[in-house]
């Protein structure tokens, strides 16, 4: 108990800063307010365009895709402002940047992700939010009560769930000295996943990416439930709540294999 | 029994790196058939170190001392043996020992890059549960010796090295840990900054009877404050001795140096080993325990007149460099 409040005022504390310490950079804010929102409304044009020339896409409609889009740039924006260190873990594993972390008597997995809080990747939220909200109303989504709790449930879920795979392909530093190739490998992945539904691919990448790789959580199968949408394999039971359970899973894998990672951490020469 | 603040036992890290052949031949063969290599950074060290003690820990570049520090504050796991700090072992209560544990590397600063200096304290503060009253009282101590407030509200990448390295010292004291460990705390320092850092570590090991290893290049640094030297060459602990003790036992001599007036002169002594110098001047080695220098002079005196003398004492940089040469010899 002592321990949780100490935490807690710790990233109360860093929250602080962090926020201050972006502000001190008005520029770069403004430069991100507005590269952000450009690049995810190219991204819904190109799905425009793919679907008016191809039709529906597995069965989802345009106004469909808009929302899964959506809800993919919502979890996105939220997983930036919390875990963006996990993208630049291999540069700190290698690089030694660990060691003043490990100095401290403070949990590192926890200085990890608290000691460089992103605020400004809520910018990615504001387009998120209003393709969202567009998608929403074209789709005619009902914001019931218990859509509402599957809406959140599979939003908290789908950011955990980033959060641990970033956090579990970061990790593979510890072990593989080049493993920064894989970012690039990551994104790609993200970007495919969120937004086309994922019906569209053959049956084996679906099974991967549902079983293995469950990036099919993030967004595709929530949003398939919450718009009665086709979802490929019919998976048992309430697909928000699978979502959360399997992001809270990830994450907590990623902090395991983090923390069996720091065993192998060799710091640098100095 | 007075218990070790530090204990290591047959304290070993061994890295492992993968050797990389050049060209594509050596591509394809790094990719099938890396090649790896073992480099025994630390092997089989042990040392026992008491509350109090400042004690130098020096060897020459790549010999292993930093790795070691960093296996004693729980950044590095050992591959063999072990260390215990206050009788904890940093591999599985690292959190614990750190919190009572002052660390300083002079080559990369433990700062926060974008804060401020003041902020950065702050939330050490925080992070190490130092209340505001006692906080306050040490930054006002510590800042009396380092001149901290000068640039307390800079942001530390806009330091110069010495102000970081003051900012860094003060910040690893801040809750008054009982074991400091400073490795290279004045590379690349001024004259000036140097000398308040020997200040500072000398007042809190008497006041706070604070336990300190340090590493250093200087050898000036160990002169002024180390009563106890380990050295380390190549992951081995090659000597490990009160200072003047080495001294003693390595170079047993001094050196006594005249200055004649006549020209033409013949000196010998049965207990001096004597090179002529030029110009008038003579080299005299002698025991100190075979013979006293003054005893020396007044024999030389007593044949010729003396128009100058001037008595050098070991110099530690002479006794270190021989134990390198030495150990390294040993190795081959
Ligand atoms: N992370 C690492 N990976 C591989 N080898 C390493 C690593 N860190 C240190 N070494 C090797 O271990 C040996 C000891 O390094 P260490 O940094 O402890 O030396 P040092 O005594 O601190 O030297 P210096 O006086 O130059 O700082 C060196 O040969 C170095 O190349
Ligand atoms: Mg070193």
């Amino acid at each position: 108990m002592k321990t949780l409040s100490r935490y807690g005022l710790m990233a109360m504390t860093l929250l602080k800063i962090n926020i201050q310490r972006g502000l001190e950079y008005p520029a770069h804010l403004i430069g991100w307010l507005i590269s952000n929102p450009l690049q995810f409304i190219f991204g819904l044009i190109t799905i425009k365009v793919v679907i008016s020339n191809f039709q529906a896409l597995g069965g989802w409609s345009f106004e469909q895709t808009v929302f899964l889009y959506g809800l993919g740039i919502i979890s996105h924006g939220l997983s930036v402002v919390l875990f963006i260190q996990t993208w630049y873990m291999g540069f700190l594993i290698t690089e030694g940047e660990l060691d003043r972390m490990l100095v401290r008597p403070l949990n590192v997995f926890f200085q990890f992700c608290f000691f460089d809080f992103n605020f400004i990747g809520l910018t990615d939220m504001l387009p998120g939010i209003i393709i969202f909200t567009y998608g929403c109303m074209a789709a005619s989504f009902q914001f019931t009560l218990a859509n509402t709790l599957n809406l959140l449930l599979a939003l908290v879920g789908a950011t955990a769930l980033r959060g641990g795979l970033y956090t579990i392909i970061g990790a593979l530093s510890f072990w593989i000295q080049r493993s920064r190739q894989l970012i690039g490998v990551q994104w790609k992945l993200f970007d495919y996943s969120a937004k086309y539904p994922m019906n569209i691919y053959p049956p084996i990448v679906q099974g991967i990416f549902t079983f293995l790789l469950p990036i099919g959580f993030i967004c595709f199968y929530p949003a398939s439930q919450l718009l009665y949408a086709n979802a490929g394999f019919a998976l048992p039971g309430n697909l928000c709540l699978w979502t959360f359970a399997v992001g809270i899973g990830f994450y907590m894998l990623g902090m395991m294999v983090f923390k069996i990672g720091l065993r192998w951490y060799e710091s640098c020469g100095s | 029994m007075q218990s070790a603040v530090i204990l290591a036992n047959n304290l070993s890290k061994e890295f492992i790196t993968t050797k990389k052949s050049s060209g594509l031949r050596g591509a394809v063969k790094n990719l099938f058939k890396p090649e790896k290599t073992v480099k025994r950074a630390v092997d089989h060290v042990s040392f026992e170190i008491t509350k109090g003690e400042i004690v130098g820990y020096i060897g020459p570049n790549g010999a292993g001392k930093s790795t070691t520090i960093k296996m004693m504050c729980g950044i590095l796991n050992p591959t063999g043996g072990n260390v215990l700090i206050n009788g904890m072992s940093p591999v599985n209560q690292r959190q614990k020992i750190v919190m009572d544990l002052g660390v300083v590397f002079g080559q990369r600063s433990q700062l926060y890059w974008d804060l401020p200096l003041g902020e950065s304290f702050e939330l050490l503060r925080r992070i190490y549960l130092v209340d505001r009253a006692k906080y306050e009282a040490n930054l006002a101590e510590l800042d009396r010796i380092l001149n901290v407030h000068e640039f307390i509200d800079t942001p530390v990448r806009q330091l110069s090295l010495g102000q970081r390295m003051r900012g860094d010292l003060a910040a690893a004291m801040l809750h008054s840990p009982s074991v400091l460990f400073l490795d290279e705390p004045t590379i690349g320092l001024d004259v000036d900054v140097k000398y308040a850092i020997r200040k500072f570590i000398k007042e809190i090991n008497e006041k706070y009877q604070t336990t300190v290893i340090l590493t250093t290049h200087d050898l000036d640094d160990i002169q002024a404050l180390c009563k106890r030297i380990i050295i380390i060459n190549d992951g081995i602990i090659v000597s490990d001795s009160p200072l003047e003790e080495l001294i003693e036992q390595e170079l047993g001599h001094r050196l006594l140096i005249v200055e004649l007036s006549a020209g033409d002169f013949h000196v010998t002594h049965p207990k001096a080993e004597i090179t002529p110098l030029g110009s008038n001047r003579l080299q005299l080695k002698f025991r100190k325990d075979e013979i006293s220098a003054a005893a020396l002079i007044s024999d030389i005196s007593a044949q010729y007149q003396i128009r100058d003398l001037q008595i050098k004492e070991a110099d530690i940089n002479d006794v270190i460099r021989q134990i390198y040469a030495r150990s390294k010899a040993a190795c081959l």
